[in-house]
């Protein structure tokens, strides 16, 4: 199964070059974008809308905290697209020599797994030190909420995997790619809808009416989803793992039927 | 002797093709070439013997066990060369070697790279920039470099020049000079397995239509030369096909010695592999 692992990261061999640049230059501007809002254009911008009206300081906040939310999220999301493992895999033929490799059918679908979830600690692992090195440079976020955010990103990304794996394994051959991406960004989009319907449901609704800017409670329940993102990932993470199980065993039923197409 | 294969009544459909009821051995120690023209069903037999695809029935035992038992355990001892070769095509014979050694329970880093400088594969070039002769080598030292017992090959001389071709044969000799190394090698150039095969199966439409020694199924068939007017005197019995031209008939028969007694006035010529083959097929045909 180890084997099957490190095929899989030469694979992404490209992956892990792009990574590293926007590793890098996650670090510069995430750097630069918090320094900006302490000391720099930012931080006058930000003074003069509060001495407008025109924002509030926890909405400025939240703007910036959404920003910090992206760089955490953007090296986690080039890593965790597991996409290109499958059409490597589909181009060269490799599902007949893998099938006939002393690697039992369920080490098969675990390693594709392991593969993914490897890479992706390999994120979160850079992740935390851009966001070490970010909450000594501002308040706007804490060390812990920098985890948190991070947590949330990686099983985001950990869901959309397992949903691409479970969807290539139903529906392998070379460029079939996109629909798998497809399918699981609505299937995440459904899951989203469906638990958190109540609150989409009231933002639909002030959206349709217009009342975005005027209403505080309106912008409050905006933001409330950036607050489970910070304070409350273990949610999202529980979920992560839930979505990777139900996966994991889908996936290796539907390996265990079709044989040798993994 | 021991039998390293035993296919019983096998079934694999498909729907527009069949795997009907196949049986067959493979004697340990022995090259058994698995004969039959494209889309015979060699293939998918030889997936069904690395429990790559499923069988709808039959029983499939590899070193006396189960195949779709003890799977991962059994293909530790059986070496895979496929008719293309399925490794990346950015991998390096290297890349190999550390996929491999983290696979194989067995896998000889310093035998693959021997085997590597034997066949002149460079291990720091791309497998995608190799030829077809050299990608086949690959997998032939990928297959050779784990102690297997079984050598299960698919076309691997297809496509190859008759040197490259020559070559692998020579490899897959020195293979079975190991007592207990077996090789099943399908192919649909004959003329390979001639040289080669102790054993051949014939397989056609997805059924088998002959199989034992080679050298047995050479001996006893032959080809009958006779006029036109004299074929309503060969035994239906000993026929297994028959091609008319102006000149007169040219008829397999199964039986050399029987044919060679009742008919003494007749030509009797030895049959190469290839056209018992092409007989066999265009009889099944009603040609």
């Amino acid at each position: 199964m180890k084997g099957l692992i490190l095929k899989d990261i030469m694979c992404l061999r490209k992956q892990l070059t792009i990574f590293c640049y926007v590793i890098i230059g996650v670090l510069i501007v995430s750097v630069m974008f918090v320094l900006s809002t302490r000391f720099g254009n930012l931080a006058k911008n930000a003074a003069e809308m509060m001495v407008e009206n025109s924002m509030t300081e926890f909405e400025i906040n939240n703007l910036a905290t959404l920003a910090l939310v992206l760089f955490m999220f953007l090296p986690l999301a080039v890593v965790g697209d597991v996409l290109n493992v499958f059409e490597e895999d589909s181009k060269a033929g490799f599902a007949k020599v893998g099938g006939a490799l002393p690697v039992s059918l369920p080490g098969r679908v675990l390693a594709r797994y392991f593969s993914v979830f490897a890479l992706l600690g390999i994120g979160v692992a850079f992740d935390l030190l851009i966001a070490v090195i970010l909450s000594f440079l501002t308040d706007i976020v804490s060390l812990p909420e920098f985890i948190g955010m991070i947590v949330s990103a990686a099983s985001v990304i950990g869901i959309y995997s397992s949903l691409v794996i479970l969807y290539r394994i139903m529906n392998p051959g070379a460029g079939k790619g996109q629909n798998a991406q497809i399918l699981s960004l609505l299937t995440m989009a459904v899951g989203f809808v469906l638990i958190r319907f109540q609150k989409v449901k009231e933002i639909v609704i002030i959206i349709i009416n217009g009342q975005v800017e005027n209403n505080d409670m309106s912008a409050e329940r905006m933001w409330d989803l950036l607050t489970v993102v910070k304070d409350r990932a273990w949610i999202i993470f529980l979920i992560a793992l839930a979505v990777t199980g139900i996966s994991f065993a889908l996936s290796l039923s539907i390996a265990e039927r079709k044989r040798g197409v993994i | 002797m021991e039998n390293v294969i035993e296919i019983k009544d096998v079934v694999k459909d498909y729907g527009d093709f069949k795997l009907d009821h196949i049986c067959f051995t493979v004697p340990e120690g022995s090259v058994c070439g698995f004969i039959g023209q494209n889309g015979a069903g060699k293939t998918t037999t030889i997936k069904l013997i690395l429990d790559i695809i499923k069988k709808d029935g039959g029983e499939i035992k590899v070193f006396g066990e189960n195949i779709d038992v003890n799977s991962a355990a059994l293909k530790e001892n059986i070496g895979v060369v496929f008719d293309e070769m399925g490794f990346h095509d950015f991998m390096t014979a290297k890349d190999l070697n550390i996929m491999m050694k983290n696979i194989y329970k067995n896998w000889d880093e310093e035998q693959f790279f021997e085997y590597l400088k034997k066949f002149s594969l460079p291990s720091k070039k791309k497998c995608g920039d190799f030829s077809r002769g050299m990608q086949m080598k690959l997998q032939i030292a990928v297959a050779l470099s784990h102690h297997a017992k079984l050598l299960v090959m698919d076309e691997p001389t297809s496509g190859l020049d008759p040197i490259v071709r020559n070559e692998m044969i020579n490899i897959f000799r020195d293979f079975v000079v190991e007592e207990d190394h077996t090789i099943l090698l399908s192919s649909h150039i004959t003329g390979d397995l001639e040289k080669i095969a102790d054993e051949v199966v014939f397989v056609d439409g997805g059924k088998i239509v002959l199989a034992g020694n080679k050298d047995e199924i050479l001996e006893k068939h032959a080809i009958l030369k006779c006029k036109k007017d004299e074929v309503a005197l060969i035994s239906k019995s000993l026929i297994v096909g028959m091609e008319q031209s102006s000149f007169g008939a040219e008829i397999l028969v199964n039986d050399r010695n029987a044919a060679k007694k009742l008919y003494p006035e007749m030509v009797l010529e030895s049959a190469a592999l290839e056209e018992i083959m092409i007989y066999y097929v265009n009889s099944k045909r009603g040609e």
